[in-house]
């Protein structure tokens, strides 16, 4: 794996705007604007490197699997996990449905520096975390980093199978859900409207375009807008009855809200029909409950638990739930259960914190884990070095593309940058070269106003 | 292990553009809005005006729903085209809008919110962004 030179479009910021990349501009603390996309850099990702970690990939996905297993089988560790009681039977039945119909995506995030990198340690894909509810940079890794490569020419694949991955999936997992519930659902796609940046509505959009590439019909709402009916079912504001909703909102969030009880009484209603035949039933929510089981940083504990004494260690990072830690350990990171973006971690060195990320997060309780630091690779364009993580995307349960960011520091935060890769040795090149379109003149709109005008080619 | 090589198309950019605008405007209520008793002329009245279990609760009386601010008093005439107007005694119109769908409602209630970051006993702040994902 390399980090290479990139050669920027000609104006680059408008052609990402017309890819439908409205939040790259974002406003720093200090009031001034910076570009999350990042194209003066690009990451080269030889073929072989790419199938190790795509076999990696699938390696781990069953290590999930396990974890969930042993967590259902053990249900106390929910407790431990912030997790309410209440949720319970439906996490556990969501998880064991048999075949598996209510997910289509995920994204690992992973460390890893190249077969060739002269510390050894970082020739092995690790895995931090499993961003199993409300993964996002769909649009960047599907759509924008594609285009930029057919553009620019800068490679002659990319490990990007998603769109095309993402209607099978649709495909599979509705044409399952209709059987439940009896007839075909419109599906509703929901996010949340206090997100200014665009980054949820362009996220989930994308998911929308993709089921309605596999024939479903669909309807957009914010999550704020859902309304409880006397019913105990769930309605958008115009009546229609949510048979199945795509939500971009975490359940965490959900879970301690007013309607969090009732959304999981009605989940236990699903494909109730009355006499005429009308549906009566609840709602089916995508990303199912049992995703709580995979975003939350305590599944670490349970995976380092099941696999730490096993050859598939080497995937992992070792992690205990904080005050199960081995006594001695200097070297750590603390992270909330439920945290984002770096949210609250705390790298410990030497027993001393040396980084504190600030935020809100932490009131679910928190997890240690080692201190494995993120490869470093040098930034031509400053003295600086950059520190890139890998995602790898899980369509419908299969590796499916990789998106790459990198950060100066080792919290990959909200002002890390999107970075495009390119695989360099395929023997023939994938694409055919395209001229980009660019819609815009200056000035660009601001925030999430840039939502009215994007679209898709 | 196939296909890294997958043109990621996203095709029919006009029925894109067109929907768009539709969850847009789908989504213009219930993130921030507040809740009045107001009389035909958009006057804010007392809350118990708008209570259809009193008995009478007749017609004339209506919740205007808009980005108004708490607290207003009555006596206060307020803007109607900023806002949405239902009759306090249609209780399907007052469930569509995120209220309940009978009894009292008082004035500068926030609307709906049985989900979102609006809602009570939600995490404040994301340290960053405000952002559903990560």
């Amino acid at each position: 794996m390399q980090r290479c030179a990139g050669r920027p479009r000609q104006d680059w910021e408008n052609i990402i705007l017309t890819d439908g990349l409205v939040y790259s501009p974002t406003r720093t603390p200090n009031g001034s604007i910076m570009q999350y996309w990042k194209e003066s850099a690009f990451y080269s990702v030889p073929m072989d490197e790419v199938l190790m970690l795509e076999r990696a990939a699938a390696e781990i996905f069953e290590m999930f699997i396990a974890a969930g297993d042993h967590i259902v089988e053990h249900p106390e560790i929910m407790i431990k996990m912030g997790i309410p009681e209440y949720a319970w039977p439906q996490v556990i039945k969501t998880w064991n449905d048999e075949p598996a119909c209510q997910s289509v995506y995920g994204r690992y995030d992973i460390r890893f520096g190249g077969l060739d990198h002269p510390d050894p340690a970082m020739r092995v894909p690790k895995v931090y975390e499993f961003n199993a509810d409300t993964p996002t940079c769909l649009l960047e890794s599907a759509w924008v980093q594609w285009n930029w490569l057919e553009h620019t020419g800068q490679g002659t694949d990319q490990w990007n199978s998603m769109l095309e991955r993402l209607t099978q999936a649709w495909t599979r997992n509705l044409g399952l859900i209709e059987q439940r519930l009896g007839h075909r659902p419109v599906v509703h796609f929901a996010c949340s409207s206090e997100e200014e940046s665009g980054e949820d509505v362009l996220n989930t959009w994308y998911l929308r375009d993709a089921c309605e590439d596999a024939g479903y019909q669909t309807k957009g709402i914010f999550m704020e807008s859902i309304v409880l009916g006397e019913d105990g079912r769930f309605y958008d504001n115009e009546g229609d009855h949510l048979d199945v909703i795509f939500k971009l909102y975490p359940w965490e969030y959900m879970v301690n809200e007013p309607y969090g009880e009732a959304c999981f009484l009605d989940m236990e209603r699903i494909g109730l029909r009355d006499e005429d035949g009308a549906y009566i039933g609840g709602t089916v929510w995508i990303e199912p409950p049992y995703k709580m089981l995979w975003s939350n940083k305590g599944v670490l504990a349970v995976l380092w638990e099941l696999f730490g004494h096993t050859e598939q260690a080497k995937y992992l990072i070792p992690t205990w739930f904080d005050g199960e830690q081995p006594a001695g350990l200097t070297d750590y990171v603390r992270k909330p259960l439920l945290g984002r973006e770096g949210g609250n971690v705390v790298i410990y060195r030497g027993g001393e914190a040396i980084v504190e990320v600030p935020g809100d997060y932490g009131e679910e309780g928190f997890v240690v884990q080692e201190f494995a630091p993120l490869p470093e690779f040098p930034d031509p364009a400053g003295d600086t070095s950059v520190h890139p993580v890998l995602g790898i995307w899980m369509i419908d349960g299969d590796p499916a593309g990789l998106a790459i960011r990198e950060s100066e520091g080792f919290v990959t935060d909200n002002l890390s940058f999107f970075v495009p890769h390119s695989i360099p040795d395929n023997d023939v090149a994938t694409f055919t070269q395209q001229e980009p379109v660019r819609r815009y003149e200056p000035p660009m709109p601001a925030g999430i106003s840039r939502v009215t005008v994007a679209t898709f080619r | 292990m196939s296909g890294f090589n997958k043109a990621p198309r996203i095709v029919t950019a006009a029925a894109v553009g067109i929907s768009m605008s539709g969850v847009l405007s789908a989504c213009s209520l219930g993130s921030n809005d507040d809740v009045y008793c107001v009389d035909k002329d958009n006057v804010v009245v007392d809350e118990d005006l708008c209570d259809d279990s009193r008995g009478g609760g007749g017609g004339g009386y209506f919740f205007l729903i808009g980005a108004f601010g708490g607290g207003i008093g009555p006596g206060t005439r307020l803007d109607g085209s900023r806002g949405q107007r239902i009759s306090s005694t249609d209780r399907a119109a007052r469930s569509a809008a995120g209220l309940p769908a009978s009894g009292k409602v008082s004035n500068g209630t926030k609307s709906s919110k049985g989900f979102g970051k609006g809602s009570t006993d939600n995490k404040g702040g994301w340290g960053g962004s405000k952002s559903g994902g990560g």
